[in-house]
């Protein structure tokens, strides 16, 4: 079958350098197939190995330190992570932490903070999604970026590789970093990656690539690891000269599939990091204040924090909490909503001062803590270039009426389809669109005011004189609130304009409007 | 020819308020936002309304014709963007302002609780820059507090038309307008101050409604 193959291979050649017919001028009907389908394109993934994470989690960690992390496995406490200055003096990884200080004796020991290592990953995770829109996080230590598709935004793959290594640099992390066309020999190459970050661009380059790592890549289990060593396999070259099914055989379907992932011969299943869809920041004042100019600045920090996760993930809110706490009360709370989502510092910064101002302290304010329950997706701003008068500024300032006013406070008009005059407007209702064509007040009472009677003539505060009516409304005996009525336009003595009626039902006066 | 320029200098001082003359003051405002009245708008020193400024109008009660003295501005300004009335002394009436052209969803109406919120409420929408009118029934303003606003509306390119019924007034402000009524019923406004002008005209204002 082999053979076969390799005799058509050898023939191709030949047969298309034929002279072929001239192609024909009506292109030929094409067959009603499926369509061909779509390979995707190469992947370039790249792995960052963060062995020193333990130890970097540690706030006030120094590379020059001497200084160890320890776990504790069964009865015995063991070193998982050593610092440079620590290596230097002979300890390594594996050993017992009363090994280790008989080493060096002003060795410092920190327990392994697991939590803080999760956390601090994921948070690398969301930084590193400017980098790549495909993150995928392995604990305990991995990150691993899709980045044939983001690599010419950063100049080449290198590049991209050196910002992101800087980027993690400047952030306290030290990584090593490799990038091979399938994940799991970018994990095993960035392991042994030293000085230069290795960077293998086809699939074809790959076992040549990975032949020279140890066989200790594969994190085989102690004893399978010694028969490894004791049947003379020290490397993976030595393993990719082997059998298929012997390996499979003696060392466990695992190791092949491990291989075969690694060549780009079996897919490996990376999950894309996705950032949880709310956000918590918490902010520790440095002296405890009920003041609110003094707790402001601590406010702006968690805010900054809020707005950068937001432009980091391209989100934007519409509702946040801020939550305040004191030494031994309850918790004081404050929510922010705002008109449309957004994710401008000032804007949220200046309507939580708002809610602040009006807000009653009972205690100093010890910590506070910002919390967003749920991230919307960015709407781009449209702005006009050609009005200066700006939308933005608009909504900003109604949020800020709200935010102190109260949201009912803050009207729109509207119309209703009635003839009712008490039914007609509406507020921050829907707008009908229509009105009546007889001249109606600016204001309506809220109640119609009951007017004095004298000779059968209304009075308010002195004679009325009649200006225009009557005009008869008679409405409303469908739904119970019938009205029928006479409406008069009256001027007072004193030269105010009126809108009265004589109800023909409870015969008697009231004023309902004033033309102002 | 000869006899033509006279009348075309004239004829351009009078069509053009933005022509400087020297005989008279300054002209403040070369752009304005007509009042919808003519006789009321040559009244005026600028020919209109104020773009940006603080308008005091005087009126000894409600329903005299305050608010449809500026009406027809309102009508406009809310044709081409936003526009607030602050703390009415009565609920407004939406088909009234409707029948006149004011664009409904782009009029905001304020009620606030007390005269501070009344007039911070004022000065944010002076200051805002998005709003081209606002109508504020103040209450009770300290001098100083009428001085921010002044500053706050020229910054803003805002006009603000603070209501006075208890006639209460501010020396500070450029254009200060009263209301009265006569025996006869007739609405008149007189220009009590008006910055760039020493006339103090008094016109007579027609009732708008179509009765």
């Amino acid at each position: 079958m082999l053979n076969n193959l390799a005799q058509a291979d050898l023939f191709a050649p030949q047969e298309a350098a034929k002279p072929q017919a001239p192609a024909p001028l009506v292109a030929p009907p094409r067959p009603l197939s499926r369509p061909e389908p779509q390979t995707a394109p190469p992947k370039q993934w790249l792995c960052l190995q963060l062995a020193q994470l333990p130890l970097e989690v540690f706030p006030h960690f120094e590379p020059d330190d001497v200084v160890v992390v320890t776990e504790a496995v069964g009865l015995r406490v063991l070193v998982v992570c050593v610092s440079e200055a620590a290596a230097e003096q002979g300890i390594t990884p594996g050993m017992t932490a009363s090994a280790a200080q008989g080493l060096a004796p002003g060795l410092q020991l920190c327990p392994r903070d697991t939590h803080a290592e999760a956390r601090r990953l994921h948070w690398l995770a969301r930084w590193a999604s400017r980098f790549s829109s495909w993150v995928s996080v392995e604990p305990t230590q991995t990150l691993y970026l899709e980045i044939a598709g983001s690599a010419r935004l950063f100049g080449d793959t290198r590049d991209l590789q050196r910002s992101l290594r800087a980027g993690l640099g400047a952030h306290g992390h030290r990584a090593r970093s490799a990038v091979a066309p399938t994940p799991r020999a970018a994990a095993w190459l960035a392991q042994h990656a030293f000085n230069t970050p290795p960077c293998i661009e086809t699939l074809e380059q790959l076992p040549g690539a990975i032949s020279t790592l140890p066989t200790a890549v594969l994190g085989l289990p102690p004893q399978r690891a010694q028969r490894l060593a004791r049947a003379g396999l020290q490397n993976l070259g030595d393993l990719l000269r082997m059998p298929r099914d012997g390996l499979s055989r003696r060392y466990g379907k695992n190791l092949l599939l491990q291989l075969d992932q690694a060549l780009g011969k079996a897919p490996q299943a990376l999950p894309n990091f996705a950032a949880p869809q709310r956000f918590r920041a918490d902010v520790d004042l440095p002296l405890p204040s009920a003041a609110v100019p003094r707790i402001l600045p601590a406010v702006e920090h968690a805010l900054g924090q809020l707005c950068a996760h937001l432009r980091a993930h391209d989100r934007a809110v519409d509702r946040y909490n801020c939550l305040l706490f004191h030494e031994g009360q309850p918790a004081t709370r404050c929510t922010v909503g705002l008109r449309t989502a957004s994710r401008a510092l000032p804007r949220l910064l200046q309507l939580l001062g708002e809610h602040l101002q009006r807000q009653p302290l009972p205690a100093e304010v010890v910590s506070l803590r910002i919390e967003a329950p749920r991230l919307l997706p960015m709407n781009a701003e449209n702005r006009d270039w050609v009005t200066p008068r700006g939308d933005d500024d608009w909504l900003a300032t109604v949020e800020r009426w709200q935010a102190r006013l109260g949201v009912d406070a803050v009207r729109r008009l509207g119309t209703h389809a009635d003839h009712r005059p008490e039914r007609a407007s509406t507020i921050n209702g829907s707008d009908a669109g229509c009105w009546p064509q007889e001249s109606r007040p600016l204001y309506l009472l809220a109640e119609p005011k009951p007017l004095q009677v004298h000779e059968n003539r209304p009075i308010y505060g002195g004679p009325l004189t009649r200006l225009h009516g009557p005009e008869r409304i008679e409405q409303g005996w469908w739904d119970g609130a019938d009205i029928s009525r006479d409406y008069y336009i009256l001027r007072d003595a004193r030269g105010a304009r009126l809108w009265a009626y004589q109800d023909r039902q409870r015969l008697g006066w009231w004023l309902q409007g004033v033309f102002a | 020819m000869a006899t033509a320029a006279p009348n075309t200098v004239d004829a351009l001082l009078k069509a053009s308020p933005a022509l400087w003359r020297g005989a008279a003051m300054p002209c403040m405002e070369p752009a304005t936002i007509s009042t919808g009245f003519e006789a009321l708008d040559s009244a005026l020193p600028a020919g209109g309304w104020p773009v940006a400024g603080i308008v005091e109008i005087l009126h000894a009660q409600h329903g005299l014709g305050e608010l449809s003295l500026l009406l027809p501005a309102l009508a406009a300004c809310s044709q081409c963007g936003p526009v607030a009335i602050i703390a009415p002394p009565q609920p407004l009436y939406a088909p009234a302002l409707a029948q006149v052209g004011v664009a409904l969803e782009s009029l905001l109406w304020l009620a606030t609780s007390n005269d501070k919120d009344t007039a911070w409420a004022l000065e944010t929408a002076l200051r805002s820059q998005a709003c081209q009118l606002v109508i504020a029934w103040p209450g009770r303003l300290r001098p100083e507090a009428v001085r921010r606003l002044q500053v706050a509306a020229t910054e803003g390119r805002t006009l603000g038309v603070l209501m006075r019924p208890d006639g209460r007034s501010a020396p500070t402000v450029h254009l200060r307008l009263r209301l009265d009524c006569d025996a006869n019923g007739q609405t008149w406004v007189s220009v009590e101050k008006a910055r760039g002008s020493h006339a103090r005209p008094r016109v007579q204002i027609p009732w708008p409604v179509s009765c």
